[in-house]
């Protein structure tokens, strides 16, 4: 291996290791005011939508004539799943078949 | 540990471990082509375990990026963990360091979002974490070194969907979550916030603002419930 490769492995490694490590560590272990706490239960909500949303409306546009709204049909059969019986892997199944029956369609 | 509760994060994780296949095989084949041999695409897919950065650092080193760059892009990158490692730590806050220190290595997109819709229920359990973290970390370093093995040239993951997997699982993960007017607050102003956000800020400080916008409308939701 090159060795300055090993060196930007392991600093890449270490930056992603203390984002990672900080505040799990941290922030468990003092008393935060109840609003904090409150306010990072939301945390999940935001982070899931932000890469959920955009990508549903602005993917790539595909090579086919259902464009990039074939992302947006999947991710409406993946939500309506999901809302009806919470299930992760039928949602995802669910997505992907309306996904792959756009583009071999069009 | 409770092999029964590690083993249930397994298999949660089995629809996100398809997902993360597909895009290690691509990322392994990529890294490949732009000339890291297998030991070093090993070794960034195990210390690094970060599937975006590791993109974005193959694309740097194509374009002649120092080490220092690639450094603090990953950095910038990774920030986002830092609000994930905060919504999960109060789960954690009765366990020895070492065990969370191990368990940070597997704080993944992924991993997140699986621990955070099942501890709004159990009240978090690491054995769940850990088993969740266990998979992601074989699929995406199996996956990366497949890829660079045989590359996917083959094989198209857009025929099979698999570009919109990890799409379809973590809408799946979020839909059951909004279930409260406050919950659906925080929906709209994240998504508002990332539709917008898009045209004025890199795809990953979204994920940041959109975090904070879904907190700040969260918390007013629950002010102003009746």
């Amino acid at each position: 291996m090159r060795t300055d490769m090993v060196l930007l492995i392991l600093g890449m490694g270490a930056v992603t290791y203390a984002t990672r490590f900080t505040c799990l560590f941290l922030v468990g272990r003092y008393a935060l005011p109840p609003l904090v706490t409150r306010a990072l239960a939301y945390i999940p909500i935001g982070i899931l939508t932000a890469f959920v949303v955009p990508a549903l409306f602005f993917s790539a546009p595909g090579d086919g004539a259902g464009g990039t709204s074939e992302m947006l049909w999947g991710g409406l059969a993946s939500a309506a799943v999901a809302a009806r019986w919470g299930h992760v892997l039928g949602a995802m199944l669910a997505g992907m078949a309306v996904v792959v029956l756009l583009r071999w369609s069009f | 540990m409770d092999r029964s509760t590690w083993w249930q994060g397994v298999k949660s994780m089995v629809p996100l471990a398809v997902s993360i296949a597909g895009c290690g095989v691509a990322w392994g084949t990529l890294a490949r082509q732009g000339g890291m041999t297998l030991p070093e695409i090993f070794l960034m897919s195990s210390v690094v375990f970060a599937g975006a950065s590791q993109f974005v650092a193959v694309g740097m080193l194509g374009a002649g990026a120092g080490m220092g760059e690639i450094i603090l892009t990953t950095l910038i990158l990774n920030l986002r963990h830092l609000l994930m490692g905060a919504a999960l730590a109060p789960y954690f806050r009765r366990l020895a360091p070492w065990r969370t220190a191990l368990l940070a290595h597997g704080l993944v997109d992924e991993t997140f979002a699986l621990a955070a819709e099942r501890f709004r229920t159990t009240g978090g359990d690491a054995a769940f974490f850990l088993g969740t973290g266990t998979l992601a970390f074989v699929s995406w370093n199996a996956a990366t070194l497949l890829g660079a093995f045989v590359g996917s040239g083959t094989l198209n993951p857009r025929d099979y969907a698999l570009d919109f997997a990890f799409l379809g699982a973590f809408t799946g993960l979020l839909v059951p979550q909004i279930r409260s007017r406050s919950t659906l607050l925080a929906f709209l102003a994240a998504a508002a916030t990332a539709l917008g956000g898009r045209f004025v800020a890199s795809e990953r400080t979204v994920v940041l603002l959109s975090a904070v916008a879904a907190a700040v409308a969260g918390v007013w939701g629950e002010r102003h419930a009746n």
